[in-house]
């Protein structure tokens, strides 16, 4: 028997690219967006690697992902841009206010309890064009005069991390933990371009991953549950494996992120089409089991916090179990104990019926049987 | 597999929908079918449960796929698919693959490739992709995402008729992959589709879903199991509690597998019988949308017409008329249109009598009519050709006494309680409004009609601004004796000044024979075919068969099973020299009792299923006379299937 290929795909993709664009951009023209914005800021119960502790999380508004604005359209299922300032709007995205105001908030929070600090960006801490070079050095060498934190995340592309620039950092934060997430989403290169534009390769990222490594810090991979055009069932296979690749380059830190239906995106655009359904929460509880089960001993934390989670635009069941489920995910994530996502519902057996079938159906959804 | 080994042909239509019959090697199966999907192989069986199945792979996407690998091994009863999209922006990409594997490294035949058709995106796309893919010779299309369109009655007929069915050959296959409950497959079968995915029968089991025909059931509600099938009657439903979870899901799958495979048997032999439409207007109570998309197929006049192509001129079956919807039936539609488009009065008409409809078929053997004929005789007496009859009725609107015997006609079945509503009304009184007027000032119309019968002749007249005579005063009824003999006196009254011209015998016989053809043919074929100028005789006794003569040579059979006329070579060479109900054949010599829609070069636009139609060759020479299988529209268009079967050839041409 010969085999042969349906065709050799190239990475790039402009009609993809193009689609993605458009329908950002009409999204754009159609929100009013903010001149100016405040730092967000908040503290949780989160996974730390010490344990179960407290994280404080700083959002700062810069002009938003590069990658996003670009003539790429950025990624498919990503619509944090519309959170960021009006692009142009200098005023605000100007580094040096932006590190004013990320000390007046950790100032603000000094009488709090955290020993985590994350500071996003919406887009690339790295990234010079959204936050000088010097306030990325200024805003560390803050975050070294203050004892009780052990932990840095920030949150890169891979395309911004320089082996100088993680050595830099990691001499300023001086002992404390650096951890840089990298949206990964997908070791499938495939999938990661055709379906996600994400535009970079998993050679990249693990080129990155070793720098990093060497530069004695940390890589947090996000994995994105169920990429745009995908099954159920083969996004499934797909979040696994991927986390597995993950870790067997380098990454410590495996952040599981179910995709969400976000404004102005191509995902949203399937999704009112019917073309597409977030995943159930289902999925996400048998991503978990089995990552634990492969790769617990190789990494120091498998979380996921379902944005959304329960609503129709993102990660859900039937909606009686929801609630339930979500809960056993959160667990799970804090405690890093596999054996917390036990949780059932009449709903499971039509997941594992549906991941069956869909392949024939090609409908992402089978709630409507009940309700013609 | 090679170009021969797989196809399809559509046997017998009834509008859009159709038993179909798909040729697998040596083996054939009929359709509408069951498509099961075989979850370890990742291929569909299509055929119900036939020993030999069709395999057609599952899709894959084509954008998360990874370059996906095809076997390019000849496997005889499988069908590669193309991979399925989500997204416009993909269709040009997409379409490009496809004339790839099949124009250049010519690694498939068009015959070998299922292609997904993806319902869920712009018509505009969908027609685009689908125009394309016909003209690479596509004839299998797998409809994905209908599911999305079910809860919309417009966009389903937009989508399925005004794009899908409009643009796909009638020798092409469509499989639709969608979750959808069972009572969808009747309409979606009315609609055209010829193969249904019964997967939704294990969704439904694992959801603790219970279906039957018309809804899908709560199991666990259930007091009783209304279907007897073995399954149900094995099934202890007080002993519920003693079967665990896997019981009760086996259970549930068996019996709803059961469902899908019964109603597909139902859907094939009520289109076999002829009474397709009667079960399709039954089942739209299941579901709102199927009422509504019923609706908009029936009343918008660019589908209805897409439709009316399609519906046999006769049927075997009773015409049942038992819901609002018969109102707006194609074929009932088609009559109207023709009673008012091709029928023409004859000239000698001086008198038109309008009668109310009877429950006996044909109306002049009922005993009211025989009532009115009496009265009418009576007062006419040899001016008997200078009245017209018409009978009123719902939802033909008007009978011509000439056409009772013609189908539906002469076989349909109304709820009798004089109870018409707003639609009804409304729509008989303009049929007969548009009917009277073509007929001049000088003709006096006579209303024996009472209740209903006489609003809506009062309005029509009204419309018209012409006056009409009643005949049935003061609350008295058609039959009652003051009533018929006000009948037979106004008819002697309107007549007693007039000369009597006509002193044919058979005038009236003749008469009916030309009205019958017009009707059949188109307007003015009567006269054509049985001229005024000619010595016209006609044999056998009205209600059999009746023989039309000139000059001594036959021309045309009046068949009083569906009241149309089957022609001889003779009567057949007036038609086609007008340019009318012929089908041109690619050659000279036909084999057997079958013309194949590969040999049709051209045929008239007019023809309809099962009507009288003659086969010529590029000369217009009659070869032999049949009946259509398909409209004449898409025997030019298919290239596999029946056209035309033969009754007779014709002799003289085989020398
Ligand atoms: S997912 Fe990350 S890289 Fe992609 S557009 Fe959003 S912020 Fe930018
Ligand atoms: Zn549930
Ligand atoms: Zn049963």
């Amino acid at each position: 028997m010969s085999v042969k290929n349906f065709e050799t795909r190239s990475l790039k993709d402009p009609d993809f690219s193009n689609e993605i664009k458009a329908i950002r951009s009409y999204h754009l023209s159609k929100i009013k967006k903010k001149e100016v914005l405040s730092v967000k800021y908040w503290i949780e119960q989160d996974r730390l690697l010490k344990g179960i502790g407290k994280a404080l999380t700083i959002i700062l508004p810069t002009k938003g992902c590069s990658w996003a604005l670009s003539k790429s359209g950025g990624c498919s299922m990503c619509g944090y841009i519309n959170d960021a300032v009006k692009y142009g709007a200098k005023s605000v995205c100007d580094s040096e206010k932006l590190v004013y105001e990320f000390e007046k908030t950790l100032k603000n929070n000094l009488d709090k309890e955290f020993e985590a600090l994350k500071i996003f960006t919406s887009g690339s801490f790295f990234d010079e064009s959204e936050l000088s070079k010097e306030a990325q050095k200024k805003i560390f060498e803050t975050i070294s005069t203050y004892k009780n934190v052990s932990e840095v995340v920030v949150e890169s592309r891979p395309e911004y991390v320089t082996s100088e620039k993680i050595e830099e950092t990691v001499n300023i934060l001086n002992g404390k933990t650096l951890e840089v997430g990298i949206g990964l989403e997908t070791s499938n290169d495939i999938v990661r371009s055709r379906c996600i534009n994400k535009g970079f390769s998993f050679q990249d990222f693990s080129k990155v991953v070793h720098e990093i490594i060497d530069g004695e810090a940390r890589v947090k991979a996000y994995i994105l549950i169920k990429p745009p055009f995908l099954s159920e069932k083969e996004a499934i296979n797909d979040a696994i494996k991927s986390a597995i690749d993950a870790s067997k380059v380098g990454a410590k830190s495996i952040s599981f992120n179910p995709c969400n239906v976000q404004s102005g995106t191509l995902v949203e655009k399937l999704w009112k089409n019917k073309s597409y359904r977030p995943p159930w929460l289902w999925s996400i509880i048998e991503v978990l089991k089995k990552s634990f089960n492969k790769i617990k001993s190789d990494v120091d934390r498998i979380i996921c916090d379902p944005v959304a989670g329960g609503k129709s635009r993102g990660s859900h069941n039937c909606g009686k179990c929801d609630k339930k489920v979500l809960q056993a995910i959160r667990k799970t994530s804090l405690n890093q104990d596999p054996e917390m996502l036990g949780a059932v519902c009449d709903c499971y057996e039509v997941w594992k019926t549906f991941l069956e079938y869909e392949a024939f159906s090609q409908d992402p959804d089978p709630s409507f049987i009940l309700s013609l | 597999m090679s170009s021969q080994d797989f196809y399809f042909e559509a046997h017998k239509l009834d509008g859009l929908a159709r038993i179909g019959k798909i040729y697998l090697n040596r083996n054939s199966f009929l359709t509408p079918c069951i498509a099961h999907p075989s979850i370890f192989e990742n291929l569909w069986r299509v055929g119900d449960d036939s020993e030999n199945p069709l395999k057609v792979l599952i899709p894959q996407n084509f954008r998360s796929s990874s370059p996906a690998l095809i076997k390019t091994e000849k496997n005889s009863d499988l069908l590669y698919t193309i991979p399925s999209l989500n997204f416009e922006g993909d269709v040009v990409n997409l379409l490009n693959l496809v004339k790839n594997l099949i124009c250049e490294k010519k690694l498939f035949d068009a015959q070998d490739l299922a292609f997904p058709v993806p319902c869920n995106l712009e018509p505009s796309k969908i027609s685009y992709l689908l125009k394309e893919a016909v003209k690479l010779g596509l004839r299998y299309f797998i409809l994905q995402r209908v599911s999305s369109l079910l809860k919309n009655p417009r966009k389903m007929i937009d989508i399925i008729v005004g794009v899908i069915k409009n643009i796909c050959t009638p020798d092409s296959v469509l499989h639709l992959s969608s979750f959808i409950p069972p009572y969808f497959m009747r309409f979606l079968s009315y609609l055209g589709v010829d193969i249904f995915d019964d997967s939704v029968a294990y969704i439904a089991a694992s959801q603790k879903n219970y279906l039957t025909f018309s809804k899908v059931l709560d199991f666990k509600g259930l007091k009783e199991l209304p279907c007897p099938c073995t399954h149900c009657e094995n099934f202890d439903l007080n002993a519920d509690f003693k079967h665990s979870r896997e019981e009760i899901f086996e259970f549930l799958l068996a019996h709803n597998l059961s469902v899908y495979k019964s109603e597909i048997r139902s859907i094939r032999e009520d289109i076999r019988g002829e009474v397709f439409r009667e079960s399709v207007e039954a089942i739209t109570h299941a579901s709102p949308s199927i009422k509504g998309a019923l609706r908009i197929l029936d009343r918008d006049s660019n589908y209805s017409s897409q439709v009316e192509e399609a519906i046999p001129v006769r049927r075997k079956s009773v015409f049942l008329c038992s819901s609002s919807d018969s109102l707006y039936r194609p074929m009932v539609k088609r009559w109207r249109k023709r009673i008012i488009e091709r029928c023409k009065p004859p000239k000698h008409v001086k008198i038109v009598v309008i009668l109310p409809c009877s429950a006996r078929k044909p109306y002049s053997f009922s005993k009211s009519h025989k009532f009115f004929l009496r009265s009418i005789k009576g007062g006419a007496r040899k001016k008997i050709k200078m009245v017209h009859e018409i009978i009123l009725t719902s939802p033909l609107g008007v009978v011509p006494r000439e056409l009772e015997l013609t189908y539906p006609a002469s076989k349909y079945e109304i709820p009798v309680t004089g109870h018409w509503d707003w639609e009804e009304k409304k729509t008989v009184t303009e049929v007969m409004g548009n009917y009277l007027s073509n007929f001049g000032e000088d003709v006096h119309f006579l209303a024996h009609v009472d209740g209903v019968y006489a609003e809506i002749v009062r309005e029509a007249s009204d419309y018209l601004s012409r006056d009409v005579e009643f005949t049935c005063l003061n609350g008295e009824s058609p039959k009652a004796e003051g009533s018929l003999k006000r009948l037979k006196s106004a008819v002697y009254e309107a007549l007693k000044d007039r000369n009597n011209a006509v002193s044919n015998p058979n005038l009236f016989h003749i008469g009916r024979g030309r009205m019958i053809a017009d009707f059949q043919f188109g307007s003015g074929v009567g006269n054509i075919l049985l001229p005024p100028s000619m010595r016209i005789k006609v044999e056998g006794n009205y209600p059999r068969v009746q023989r039309f003569f000139i000059n001594n040579a036959q021309v045309a059979t009046l068949v009083p099973e569906d009241g149309l006329l089957a022609l001889t070579f003779l009567g057949g060479e007036k038609l086609v020299e007008k340019g009318f109900y012929f089908v041109e054949f690619d050659g000279n010599k036909i084999e057997g009792g079958t013309l194949y829609c590969v040999a049709v070069s051209e045929a008239d636009k007019q023809i309809r299923p099962q009507d009288e139609v003659f086969i010529v060759n590029k000369d217009r020479r009659i070869l032999a006379v049949g009946k259509a299988v398909l409209s004449g529209k898409q025997m030019v268009m298919a290239k596999k299937g029946p056209a035309v079967r033969i009754r007779r050839k014709n002799k003289q041409d085989e020398t």
